[in-house]
């Protein structure tokens, strides 16, 4: 599950690490292999279409389900785009054809839609996350799906929709996390313009390790100035 | 004799291309087909009827252009005179616009022969309206998602289309494209298949944004043994029986690929013959190999295969040569991972550094979500370029990719396009090389128009 350009999040979150001589070993896990909860910090999990939602979802009943859902109890960080932010959820319902059953790890659950929900969204992230907000409070990306996500008790949204679907088109509600799995529609890819949450997630799974560990910040000028750039073409597009 | 509706819409047609020139407005290749189908929207079904050698749809993801253009070059070699829908226009509209352009005001064409190029979503309709004798499927890449919403959903309306064409039409297929060959499975019609048949050219390994990964019929990722472009290649199911199936038409012994070159054995049922190419990279043999395959299936011999596709030149923006105060700007046009992938690729296959624009934009042509930059290998423009510079709407975008991609720091990051590439020209040195998104690439034009450079397209 990796299309829609979310591997840029795995370049990100590589860099990242690199440029503070933080060293990352990636691996890639597909259908049929196991997935090893106590090896890995930090889990992403992409887009894809339906043919590979219903794949991916198989092999999750499987067995994977069960060992993502470890994997999160030991608080290891899970990040979930589209297609993988459905399966984190109860269940994906689609247009047509049966109930797609997901991991249960995000209290969430998803019915397909008439409309597609397309374009350019700005969200207000929520106040209960630690990011470093000295830049922006917001998240900054695009979505397509046309799923409808609805959310459960046990799970705070990613953040609040200023610009854009978010979600389901009606709430003013986008992605979705609890304890350290976070899951939401947005691409762009959505950490390289985001680097406060990039460095969120990055601090997070290593923290897990070592609790007083702290990032050194980088020169993110670049960065900064595409995330504006991306708000103000959002507020022209919307 | 024409009904009432049909001349209606013809004379409106008409007149609205008449006014669109006149008032110097566009290139008139879509508008007037577009307000001429809402007055009689059977309008193409109508005009198609009236070509003797029939029609030819080709449809998929990259090569439209170029194939029907190098499949018209080889008509012309047989002395046959098609009409096509030139400029790019490949929506039903641009079809309408041509085939108003090529009649009289009582649609008479004069023309023997059709050749449509038809955008992925509008395929179904235009085999319905025109009743192709050969429909040509190129590729299925993942293109504007955001227009067509799925790839899967997308191939599942293309296997309806197939079944509706006749026994003695033909389907061409791309052996290599795991989506496209399965097409074939569902086919009354007479199926041909072309791919690559050197693995020479070929690796081992997928990249990493491949899009048909899975087998179209139990969904179980593929394995592959060569792969040649992308997702295509030498493939085959490790749990059922699919398989990329043996390609009747193929070509063997490439060499000399370079930015304006390729070469290749034509191999085809009935014999072989040595192609030259004036278009580079591996995605230009698979474009020649489905348009001499079409050409074959309509019974061209092959010596004038050989010479049709030896006077292909490059269609308007897809790759361009201008020169510009005594330099040469080259122009390739990006639209999709794969497709930039393989630009990179051929333009530094002759191992020089070269200087660089990169223009992204994200109108609804473009492509409105610039994701797709992330699936494009631009580690591959590490230690290549001397100058580089990013332009477009979206160039923050790129110019973060290429940091994360580590390659030299960009020596301007400029929106307005005008502007960058004034500067790109004065600090280049003998060639520039422009890479522009859709719509940054007909505003780049009209610059160099305005400059005084290069012919206006709908002239090409």
């Amino acid at each position: 599950m990796n299309i829609y350009g979310d591997d840029g999040n795995i370049i990100c979150l590589t860099q990242r690490c690199q440029w503070r001589g933080i060293e990352v070993k990636v691996d890639q896990i597909t259908i049929d292999e196991k997935i090893n909860p106590d090896k890995y910090d930090l889990y992403f999990f992409g887009g894809g279409q339906d043919q590979q939602q219903i794949a991916v979802s198989r092999d999750l009943r499987k067995g994977n389900g069960k060992l993502l859902k470890k994997a999160a109890e030991q608080k290891a960080v899970i990040l979930a785009i589209c297609g993988g932010y459905q399966l984190l959820g109860h269940y994906y319902q689609p247009a047509q054809g049966h109930i797609i059953p997901g991991v249960g790890i995000l209290d969430l659950f998803t019915v397909a839609g008439k409309k597609r929900m397309i374009g350019n969204v700005v969200v207000e992230l929520d106040r209960h996350l630690t990011i470093n907000g000295k830049q922006s409070t917001k998240l900054v990306g695009f979505e397509n799906h046309s799923g409808q996500t609805l959310l459960g008790k046990r799970v705070r949204p990613l953040g609040k929709v200023l610009k854009g679907f978010g979600n389901n088109g009606k709430d003013k509600k986008e992605g979705a996390y609890h304890d350290n799995v976070f899951g939401c529609y947005l691409h762009g890819s959505i950490l390289p313009k985001n680097p406060h949450f990039a460095d969120y997630l990055i601090r997070l799974a290593l923290q897990r390790k070592d609790s007083s560990f702290n990032l050194v910040p980088l020169d993110d000028g670049l960065e900064w100035q595409t995330h504006q750039a991306a708000v103000t073409r959002t507020y022209q597009t919307k | 004799m024409l009904d009432f509706q049909e001349s209606l819409a013809l004379l409106i047609g008409k007149a609205t291309k008449f006014l669109i020139r006149k008032l110097e407005l566009g290139g008139a290749t879509a508008a007037p087909g577009l307000f001429a189908l809402k007055f009689d929207p059977k309008l193409v079904a109508k005009m198609s009827k009236n070509f003797p050698q029939g029609s030819i749809v080709i449809t998929g993801t990259n090569g439209k252009t170029t194939t029907s253009r190098m499949l018209s070059g080889i008509f012309e070699k047989h002395g046959l005179k098609p009409i096509h829908n030139r400029a790019g226009s490949n929506l039903l509209r641009g079809i309408a616009s041509t085939l108003l352009e090529n009649s009289n005001l009582q649609g008479v064409i004069k023309d023997d022969l059709a050749i449509w190029e038809a955008d992925e979503a509008v395929m179904p309709e235009a085999v319905l309206q025109t009743a192709p004798k050969v429909l040509v499927v190129t590729n299925l890449f993942r293109d504007q998602l955001d227009r067509y919403g799925e790839v899967d959903k997308l191939r599942k309306i293309w296997t309806e289309v197939v079944k509706k064409l006749g026994k003695h039409d033909f389907l061409i297929l791309n052996s290599d494209d795991p989506q496209v060959a399965y097409l074939g499975k569902s086919a009354k019609a007479k199926v041909f298949y072309f791919g690559l048949g050197d693995p020479n050219w070929g690796t081992s390994k997928l990249p990493r944004i491949a899009d048909a990964k899975f087998c179209p019929y139990c969904t179980t990722p593929l394995n592959y043994q060569t792969v040649y472009v992308s997702h295509m290649g030498d493939y085959r199911c490790p749990k059922c029986i699919v398989r990329r199936p043996k390609p009747n038409i193929f070509a063997q012994e490439i060499d000399n690929i370079k930015e304006e070159s390729a070469q290749f054995k034509l191999v085809l049922p009935n014999g072989q013959t040595e192609i030259k190419l004036s278009v580079g990279g591996l995605y230009n043999i698979y474009n020649a190999l489905a348009a001499a395959s079409t050409a074959w299936a309509l019974g061209l011999d092959l010596a004038t295969i050989k010479v049709g596709l030896a006077s292909f030149k490059a269609a308007f923006g897809r790759v361009e040569k201008f020169e510009v105060d005594g330099k040469i700007l080259w122009l390739y046009l990006v639209k999709n991972p794969a497709g930039f992938n393989e630009v990179i690729k051929t333009l530094f296959a002759d191992g020089e550094k070269k200087d660089v624009l990169i223009a992204i934009n994200d109108l609804t042509a473009d492509g409105k979500d610039v994701s797709w930059l992330w699936d494009v290998d631009f580690e591959n423009l590490k230690g290549r370029t001397n100058k580089l510079l990013v332009t477009g709407i979206r160039a923050q975008d790129m110019a973060l990719r290429l940091k994360y991609a580590q390659t030299e720091k960009p020596a301007m990051v400029e929106n307005d396009l005008e502007k960058a590439l004034k500067t790109a020209i004065k600090q280049s040195g003998k060639k520039l090389f422009v890479l522009p998104t859709y719509t940054a690439m007909l505003e780049i034009r009209k610059i160099l128009n305005k400059m005084g450079h290069g012919t206006k397209f709908w002239e090409d």
